[in-house]
């Protein structure tokens, strides 16, 4: 886990990694996405996968998602590039909001200050279904330049 | 294929079950949300999970145990059927996945790298498993236990691999006699 940028907070995760759950993640998001890679840091006994897309939103010229998931279902989906970091989490938490173990750490640094910590907006909890909303969301995200406001759905700027 | 971006005021949980659903058939989903559910459901459980109707759902499940890709049980005091993954079904196909990339020689030694490391974690907590470390009460961080744990599940497999390897390859030799 040294290369990746979760930190600590990975530790909060239930259960094993699932190796086949990281597969599957990977096999949803480069199925369809052209910019999209995948790979597994250690081949038998992974922690995580990275997805390399090899264009960036903005003005960064690549991006990552690392991306860690349990066989109990809690994950951490960290997406990083060289301006800016966020994460959609699911894992027990003691930030006061939001009350159910999803949740969001904003841009630009993923914060965990508990103000700053938001609702995520990955409602769906199947392995390809959100493998694909973070694939829609960095989609949406590419396509306007910018993350601001790619965790509330609803409105964009 | 590229993912399109979202519309404005469009929902992403609502447009990637879309997706889904039009992409896929109801077995495709039923057999996708069963490939990664070790503990037991109802029909009606997974036919929610599967956009489908428990009917359909049901159908579909009986084919997947027939295949011996779910497991089905029936616990005292629940009348309906409850389904999961069948765990001989994860380790087979986890072995094939790794057999495709590493051959049984390489795959030998991985695993006594794999091993030194569980042996690291005993020598480092002075207990044999990481379900010691509750009873005996060890100081060890969430983190490491994590990785033990995992570190101990992938090894299990990739000797199950190792060992499903070397039979394929003995049979197939010695049907060439």
């Amino acid at each position: 886990m040294s290369d990746s940028e979760i930190g600590d907070e990975s530790h909060s995760v239930r259960g094993s990694v699932d190796r086949g759950a990281l597969l599957d993640f990977r096999e949803a998001v480069v199925r369809r996405e052209p910019l999209a890679t995948g790979e597994l840091d250690y081949f038998l006994d992974p922690s995580v996968l990275y997805i390399h897309f090899e264009d960036g939103v903005s003005e960064a010229g690549s991006g990552r998602l690392d991306v860690v998931w349990t066989t109990q279902d809690d994950y951490n989906i960290h997406y990083t590039d060289e301006t800016r970091n966020l994460r959609w989490d699911v894992h027990p938490h003691e930030y006061p909001t939001p009350p159910e173990d999803r949740h969001f750490h904003p841009p630009p640094d993923a914060s965990r200050d508990p103000d700053l910590v938001e609702d995520s907006c990955i409602e769906v909890s199947e392995i390809v279904l959100v493998a694909l909303a973070t694939l829609k969301l960095w989609r949406t995200a590419y396509e306007w330049g910018s993350f601001d406001g790619v965790n509330e759905i609803v409105n964009p700027p | 294929m590229t993912e399109a971006p979202l519309e404005p005021g469009e929902d992403v949980n609502e447009a990637v079950r879309a997706n889904w659903k039009d992409e896929t058939t109801p077995f495709e989903r039923v057999r996708t949300v069963m490939k990664r559910t070790y503990e037991s459901q109802s029909a009606d459980e997974i036919a929610e999970r599967a956009l489908t109707t428990p009917t359909t759902a049901r159908k579909h499940l009986d084919v997947l145990v027939g295949d011996g890709f779910v497991s089905a049980t029936s616990e005292p005091g629940r009348t309906a059927t409850l389904y999961r993954r069948s765990a001989e079904s994860v380790v087979m196909e986890q072995a094939h996945d790794i057999l495709r990339e590493v051959g049984t020689e390489e795959l030998a030694s991985r695993i006594s790298e794999l091993q030194s490391e569980i042996q690291r974690y005993r020598e480092e907590t002075g207990v044999d498993s990481p379900e010691d470390v509750a009873l005996e009460d060890v100081e060890i961080d969430r983190g490491t236990l994590q990785a033990w744990q995992t570190t101990r599940r992938n090894l299990d497999i990739a000797k199950a691999a190792l060992a499903i390897g070397q039979a394929e390859d003995s049979v197939e030799t010695t049907a060439a006699d």
